[in-house]
């Protein structure tokens, strides 16, 4: 096996790995589960945590569904029920920042149906260009920071969160060169090794995303060249069928995307305003509003420069921002002439299905 | 030089055999559980009818859900292109192709060359397809081939509001329990399943010819019903169920 590959096939294992395996993995780190975009990672880390993602998982043993109605996205409802089964005992507690109304919701009803495993919160500006987004999102980090103080005992102080900012920041250029290089990359191999920045330790990932960018394929096999857009980075199983339809992911619009890592943290002034400021920076997701930043317009300008053939829509069943969100991009596709495919992705992906649809697009723009 | 096209769905398989020029030959039969061997089969029945041995086939191309598992295939194309092309082929001046399945319904959109520009596709769930229409006339004690045509003989329509089979089919019962004519009834059905695919299809920009395709194009009274809900005349060839198997063989005959 080559080294590459032998990378590859590591980084694949996490997206199913169990908190218990996770922590036997990687002894000596403080995992934290978080949910969404917009957390600032940055001041876990300063606070001695490891924030991971909470994936969802394909089995659902539906305890959820007694706190959190039928029309939530199972994003949002397997964080619950994997909590309320106990496989997330080990965590440090669990994060969210304000992005969904299910997001919301599950954070009101985490400490009642969860006490065990602590919850913080960061209510992030939905405007975020108000005049008073920066100093609300800023007094919302500084609150933030001080919870941690208090929980942990320890001072977070500027300096360990410039260093967190530091490693951050070199994960994300890595990153943005792997999103550059995408189309060199099997599209399931690029979602492995993109979902893996939110799985494990930083500290331990970039070093392997270097090794693996120096050992890409000269060239990538796959057309037509596909854009994905959609709220987390998707199941497996999308980029799988991808694949094996012949198709290649050249570009994003995802909200774990390469928009999460378009823009470095800023290292030089206050760190925690710095923070703050990154977060109202990037190209907002859906559940946000910047007049300037639009996301159709950036869409468009992803297909251009990506080279795209066309564009599919990844949407949770359920994700409501996602749904209107996919109005506008659609408006703005068909005025482009650019083809796309919506895809209404399950919990449990009905995997046939997806791939008639996807096998169907291709073989409609291809040739 | 012969093509061949099997097409196996969620209920049945069908096979279309065609030569440089024309169509040969086709068969249909039940998919059942073991996809391959129904693919085998299908193929030998339409081979057997045109007198040929399968060696003859150049080239074989293998379409419908089914369609990973049909052995000898040089190629798989999905059932949604395959139909597109095969409707145009069959009619040139097609713009929209309605394909009702024994699982699910598909709007195609396809242009002057027969080339799909967009699709829908219902999945989730089976009212909209053939197998409600089964279910139904299960629950009503009547023969399926004749189902469509006792819809239209009904003087007026119950309406059916749930959208899901299980809960349709207790509906019905409760009209079948207060002495609703049965016609009524399966008239009512048929309305409730035009008016489903008529509002998926309404996602396309519908144009003129409208084909009804797939294995529920034989029901009369639906084809009628989706008339009046889309404000489209649709046009049902014989070759209806085997459109997507002609798609395919015309894939094959392609290389």
């Amino acid at each position: 096996m080559s080294p590459y590959d032998a990378i590859l096939n590591d980084l694949q294992t996490l997206g199913e790995m169990p908190l218990r395996r996770w922590r036997e993995r990687f002894p000596g780190f403080r995992p934290l589960g978080f949910m969404n975009a917009y957390l600032p990672e940055e001041l876990f880390h300063a606070a001695g945590f490891t924030p991971v993602l909470l994936l969802h998982r394909r089995e659902d043993r539906g305890q959820a569904k007694a706190h959190l109605p039928g029309f939530t996205c199972w994003v949002a409802r397997s964080a619950l029920d994997q909590a309320l089964a106990g496989e997330l005992e080990g965590l440090a507690g669990v994060a969210f920042a304000q992005s969904c109304d299910a997001v919301q919701a599950l954070a009101d009803l985490w400490p009642r149906a969860v006490p065990q495993l602590p919850a913080f919160y960061v209510a992030m500006p939905h405007h975020l260009a108000a005049p008073a987004a920066r100093s609300y999102l800023l007094a919302e980090l500084q609150r933030l920071r001080w919870r941690l103080e208090e929980m942990t005992g320890q001072a977070i102080g500027d300096e360990a969160l410039q260093a967190s900012i530091a490693l951050y920041n070199r994960t994300r250029a890595l990153l943005g060169r792997l999103h550059e290089l995408a189309d060199r990359l099997p599209p399931p191999a690029l979602h492995a090794a993109r979902q893996a920045a939110f799985l494990m330790p930083k500290e331990l990932y970039y070093p392997l995303l270097a090794q693996l960018l120096e050992q890409l394929p000269p060239s990538g096999t796959g057309s037509p060249r596909l854009v994905v857009v959609g709220s987390e980075l998707a199941d497996p199983s999308l980029y799988q069928v991808i694949a094996e339809a012949g198709g290649r992911v050249v570009g994003d619009l995802l909200d774990l995307g390469q928009r999460h890592f378009a823009l470095p943290v800023d290292e030089t002034g206050d760190p925690l305003q710095a923070l703050a400021d990154h977060a109202l920076a990037l190209l907002p997701t859906p559940t946000k509003y910047h007049p300037q930043r639009r996301r159709d317009a950036h869409l468009l300008e992803t297909v251009r420069t990506r080279q795209a053939d066309g564009v599919i829509f990844a949407r949770q069943k359920f994700c409501e921002p996602h749904g209107f969100d996919y109005v506008m991009l659609k408006a703005a596709l068909d005025r482009a002439g650019v083809p796309h495919l919506l895809i209404e992705l399950e919990q449990t992906p009905h995997v046939g299905q997806m791939r008639t649809r996807i096998e169907a697009f291709l073989e409609m723009i291809g040739a | 030089m012969y093509y061949a096209g099997v097409d196996v769905g969620a209920i049945t398989a069908k096979a279309a055999i065609l030569d440089d020029s024309r169509f040969v030959a086709s068969a249909v039969m039940a998919a059942g559980y073991n996809r391959a061997a129904a693919a085998e089969q299908v193929l030998a029945q339409a081979l057997q009818q045109a007198g040929l041995e399968r060696m003859a086939v150049a080239r074989l191309v293998a379409t419908g859900y089914g369609r990973v598992q049909v052995p000898q295939a040089d190629r798989t194309v999905t059932e949604i292109t395959c139909h597109g092309r095969g409707a145009h082929w069959l009619c040139p001046d097609v713009r929209t192709v309605i394909d009702i399945g024994g699982q699910d319904s598909k709007g195609i959109a396809v242009n002057a060359a027969g080339r799909v520009v967009d699709f829908v596709m219902n999945d989730k769930c089976a009212a909209g397809t053939g197998r409600f229409l089964e279910i139904m006339a299960h629950a009503l004690e009547e023969d399926l081939e004749r189902f469509g045509e006792l819809a239209l003989r009904a003087a007026r329509r119950v309406a059916i509001s749930s959208t899901c089979t299980v809960f349709a089919e207790s509906e019905i019962v409760t009209h079948i329990a207060a002495g609703v004519p049965k016609p009524e009834i399966i008239a009512g059905i048929h309305e409730a399943i035009a008016a489903r695919i008529a509002s998926m299809v309404a996602r396309l920009a519908v144009q003129d010819v409208v084909m009804l395709t797939g294995g529920v194009a034989r029901n009369v009274g639906l084809a009628r019903m989706l008339e009046e809900k889309l404000g489209h005349t649709i046009v049902v060839l014989p070759e209806a169920q085997i459109t997507g198997a002609i798609g395919a063989a015309l894939f094959a005959r392609e290389g």
